[in-house]
């Protein structure tokens, strides 16, 4: 049960439960200071088997498998994973445009909803969660941390977040790569209207640093399908910059564009083997969150496509 | 463009309504803030050219349809050149038919010129509208208000008189309606082929007509509907002459007993025909004497055949009668045909009135009693005699068929003592004076006086003549009169109304022809002694003139008239039709072709001699005619009988529903591609690229 203080809107207990069945993992070795339910590359001593290896001197004696040396008549050390826990870092896109929502929620609520989800199976699972918000700068920063109380404080600062001004998303993703070193799961959740050549070099810069990269790209319903009939005056919601357009004339051509930019962002993400979800906000944040940790516990580089709309397809994403 | 209700397009500023309308939408913009910024930016960039292009599209229907629409209701008439001749209703429609026989060549569809022009504007009218109609009919002497245009056709308006039409008399009377009924708009339409004789374009009246038009201050419009189109393939018969002659020795029949024999001479004029053996086939003739029908047959020579003296017996005894000579039906029927009358032949007697000697023998009058004198056949007894004028007074004007005047013009008193001789049909040709000074130069007769005498210090020959009809016309061979080889030296222009038969190089008319009341006044503007003109000379042009007249004059002679169709129209009440198409009453049938019994009297009534001839006005001509007034000119091709005039407003409805479904398409919502690929895992779509641009750093 989530303690009473952590509740928040954007945190659903019946969900918290039901999800909690299912851990987050990550996707490749970890490098965290306690024990953890995470494979570290070092060897430890964990149930899990390694490998042998030769013994050498100077190796601790009560790790000789005998029963190797009586068949062998050779010394080996049996070596077992050491498992070790998780640094998870969320970053959430705090721009103007993350707070566009044709319903009552926006893609920055949706947000919310997705990191508070996370950051609670994290720490609930003895992870380290932290959030990182950008804008046009590094807004908000909570490094990872165990600690229930971590929890009410990036609560609290994911409440006072609010959408605004512009982004560098890009740059600041390479100033986290390189104030980040140690090796951790990033989650973006960012409506990530970037060039996709800029971000796929941010990401990029983030596997080079070894971490374990994953994306919630949140698109709002009428973002794609653009159905606007009238007239209208459209107001840049970073900017505060406008456009008069009618949606008959230009409907055509920007689904295009529109279709374009995503076919380009899901390619540059499949090469970057980042674990992508696009995401409609209108969909089940549940069923959003739940393909993201099964496709994650199977071990798979996959991606969960978790549109409503085809479920169906999933796409991996490496 | 015109309108039957052109008050209508008062309502024409709504066609800015869509346009105002969109305008005001554009101020009715709703407000969205959007994330998307970069897509929506690129998208309007894309799409700018044809969204505009869209929008003006729409636009352009939308103005279509509420234009088409008023102009629908404001009911157009038929565009072009005739919708812009057509104003609204007008108080008063004149109708001027031109109903000569050669209005009687049937066109493509079947129909006379006259029926097909008559029923086109019968059409036109009906669309068009009026308050009134007005069918003037200056040969009939008529003015008919009509209750509707179809009683054009039900008045048998749409049928051909055998009379030449008077166009100018038909304007004049038309003027003069106007002017004493002073309608508030006027439509004037005349419906002619533009034969030169029903226009008469020579003619000094047009002037006055024009003037006298242009001075009526109310709105009126001439509309000319016009099929000048030759008749192709046509024939048109002429008899010049029948007499009777004695079988035996060609003495005169009344002094010799026995059967004697009728002779014939006429002529066949082909029009339209190149091909020579066609010209030149057996052509079959028939003839109806006193109602006994025969046939024979002529061989054609040529563009003109003419069969002289054909000689067909008659009965012992019969010295009178009838007949018409017809050949076969081609495309004018009316001149198919030809009625004559014969009977013994008259002496052709003329009055040479001179101041100098009774007995003629003076240099002025010589030259006149021999061209008089001379009879040009044998069966045709000339005479010709000299008197003063005063014993004008005491002569027998009866059986005189001609009346040479060489002397001033004489007094109101004498002139009155010549009324019924010109009445009847006598010929009078008056030469210019060349005594008594000036004295006489107040003075005029039927409409015509004479000028100032004026001497030429060389030779001066005729400028221009009329060939082609009248005293100065052709032989029957086609060949002119040497009229040109004339030489005047002294000479008296000719003034007053007339139609100039012969004029100088500088336009002096030399010899002219009243259109008074009074027919058959000629005026000759010189004289025939040697040293004022080679007419005595050089006399084959004076003998032939005198020989016309003054065989137009003996054909009101005697117990048999041959008569030209509307030149005497007074005294047919008593008239019997014996034969001729059954149309016209009895105070028309001199109007109408046919042979009438008056009394112990046959009267044949033809067409006139200019009738056989296509000149047709020239456009030049035309437009003098009506220089400054507000004219246009219709040419009908073909035989329809179709409105020149229809109105319009259906074809304007259609463009309408064009612009309405032009409109629907356009503002049709574009068909989006419902499979949404964006928001679905499949992202089929589209190259794969960028949106073009930082789609942030598009907004920043």
């Amino acid at each position: 049960m989530i303690p009473q203080a952590q509740h928040r809107d954007f945190l659903d207990p019946q969900m918290l439960v039901r999800l909690s069945s299912i851990p987050l993992y990550s996707r490749q070795a970890m490098l965290g200071n306690v024990s953890g339910m995470h494979a570290s590359p070092h060897r430890g001593s964990s149930v899990e088997f390694a490998e042998y290896r030769r013994y050498v001197p100077g190796d601790d004696l009560r790790r000789l498998d005998w029963r190797a040396y009586g068949r062998s008549d050779r010394f080996y050390v049996k070596e077992f994973e050491a498992d070790t826990n998780l640094r998870c870092h969320l970053i959430l896109d705090t721009s103007g445009s993350m707070g566009y929502g044709s319903t009552a929620a926006t893609k920055l609520s949706f947000a919310r909803r997705i990191i508070a989800t996370l950051a609670h199976l994290a720490i609930q699972q003895g992870d380290a969660a932290g959030l990182t918000g950008i804008g046009e700068t590094i807004t908000e920063t909570l490094p990872p941390r165990r600690t229930p109380s971590h929890l009410r404080v990036m609560f609290d600062v994911l409440q006072n977040i609010r959408p605004g001004g512009g982004t560098q998303l890009v740059q600041r993703i390479h100033e986290f790569a390189d104030t980040t070193r140690q090796r951790a799961l990033v989650v973006i959740v960012s409506d990530l209207f970037v060039e996709p050549a800029e971000l796929r070099r941010a990401i990029d810069h983030l596997r080079f640093c070894k971490h374990d990269v994953a994306a919630f790209h949140l698109i709002d319903r009428e973002e794609i399908d653009f159905t606007f009939s009238r007239p209208t005056r459209f107001v840049d919601m970073e900017s505060d910059e406008y456009v008069f357009a009618d949606p008959n004339d230009i409907a055509p051509q920007y689904h295009r564009a529109m279709t374009e930019y995503l076919t380009s962002i899901r390619q540059m993400m499949l090469e970057s083997a980042v674990d992508y979800h696009r995401v409609i906000t209108d969909q089940d944040v549940e069923i959003v969150l739940r393909r993201f940790l099964v496709g994650r516990a199977g071990g798979r580089q996959a991606v969960a496509e978790t549109s409503p709309i085809d479920s169906s397809s999933v796409g991996g994403v490496g | 463009m015109t309108f039957l209700q052109p008050w209508m397009l008062w309502a024409l500023p709504l066609v800015a309504l869509p346009i105002i309308i969109h305008l005001i939408n554009q101020r009715r913009f709703q407000t969205t803030p959007w994330a998307a910024m970069s897509f929506l930016l690129a998208a309007n960039r894309m799409s700018r050219g044809y969204a505009k292009l869209r929008r003006y599209l729409i636009l352009a229907a939308r103005t279509l349809v509420v234009a088409g629409l008023i102009f629908a209701v404001a009911r157009p008439l038929s565009s072009g050149w005739l919708g812009t001749t057509i104003g609204s209703r007008v108080d008063t429609t004149l109708i001027l038919l031109d109903r000569s026989p050669s209005m009687g060549q049937i066109t493509p569809g079947g129909r006379t010129k006259l029926e097909t022009l008559t029923r086109r504007l019968v059409e036109s009218l009906n669309t068009i509208r009026s308050d009134r109609y007005v069918w003037i009919d200056t040969n009939q002497d008529q003015i008919l208000e009509l209750e509707n245009p179809e009683q054009l056709i039900e008045l048998s308006a749409a049928d051909t008189d055998a009379a030449t039409t008077d166009t100018a008399d038909l304007l004049e009377t038309a003027a003069k309606y106007i002017r004493e009924n002073q309608p508030g708009s006027v439509d004037c339409w005349i419906v002619s082929d533009l034969r030169r004789s029903d226009w008469n374009v020579d003619s000094g009246r047009w002037n006055a007509i024009n003037r006298s038009l242009r001075q009526i201050s109310q709105p009126v419009r001439f509309h000319l509907l016009t099929d000048a189109a030759s008749a192709p393939d046509n024939r048109s018969l002429r008899v010049q002459s029948a007499t009777v002659a004695s079988a035996a020795n060609g003495s005169d029949p009344a002094e010799a007993s026995g059967a004697g024999e009728l002779r014939l001479s006429f002529t066949i004029r082909q029009v339209g025909v190149s091909n020579n053996e066609s010209a030149r086939r057996e052509l079959p003739i028939e003839l109806d004497l006193n109602g006994a029908r025969s046939k024979f047959n002529v061989r054609q020579t040529g563009d003109l055949t003419e069969i002289n003296q054909w000689a067909v017996p008659l009965d012992a005894g019969q010295r009178t009668g009838w007949g018409k000579l017809s050949i076969p039906a081609d495309t004018n029927a009316a001149d198919d045909e030809y009625y004559f009358v014969y009977g013994s032949p008259v002496i052709r007697k003329t009055i040479v009135v001179t101041e100098d000697a009774v007995d003629g023998d003076t240099e002025t009058a010589r030259p006149l009693m021999l061209a008089a004198g001379i009879s040009t056949t044998p069966e045709i007894r000339c005479e010709s005699v000299a008197m003063t004028p005063n014993d004008l007074a005491k002569a027998d004007l009866d059986d005189v068929a001609l009346v040479l005047w060489t002397g001033p013009l004489p007094p109101k008193s004498t002139q009155a003592l010549l009324d019924p001789f010109l009445r009847r049909g006598g010929r009078l040709i008056c030469f210019a004076p060349d005594s008594g000074g000036d004295e006489d130069l107040g003075i005029s007769w039927a409409g015509l006086s004479w000028g100032e005498a004026l001497r030429h210090e060389s030779d001066v020959q005729i400028g221009r003549w009329i060939g082609d009809h009248d005293l100065l016309s052709g032989v029957r061979s086609g060949a002119s009169l040497p009229v040109g080889d004339l030489k005047i030296r002294w000479h008296r222009p000719v003034l007053g109304d007339q139609i100039g038969l012969a004029h100088l190089p500088d336009g002096t008319p030399i010899i002219a022809r009243s259109i008074a009341d009074t027919p058959g006044v000629y005026f000759i503007g010189t004289a025939v002694a040697g040293d004022q003109s080679s007419l005595a000379r050089d006399g084959v042009v004076l003998y032939a003139l005198i020989q016309r007249a003054l065989a137009d004059g003996a054909d009101t002679l005697g117990l048999t008239q041959q008569l030209t169709a509307g030149q005497n129209q007074s005294g047919t009440d008593t008239w019997q039709r014996l034969t001729g198409p059954n149309v016209g009453r009895s105070t028309t049938y001199s109007l109408h072709r046919g042979v009438y019994q008056d009394d112990d009297r046959f009267i044949a009534i033809n067409r006139g001699e200019s009738e056989d001839i296509e000149a047709t006005v020239s456009n030049d001509q035309l437009d003098h005619i009506f220089a400054g007034l507000r004219y246009d000119r219709i040419e009908n091709v073909g035989g329809s009988t179709d409105s020149l005039i229809q109105e319009v407003w259906r074809t304007f409805l259609v463009l309408m529903m064009i612009a309405f479904a032009a409109e629907a398409l356009l503002c049709l919502p574009r068909i989006r591609r419902t499979s949404a690929p964006p928001s679905g895992g499949r992202v089929t779509g589209g190259p794969s690229r960028g949106p073009g641009s930082d789609p942030k750093g598009a907004t920043a």
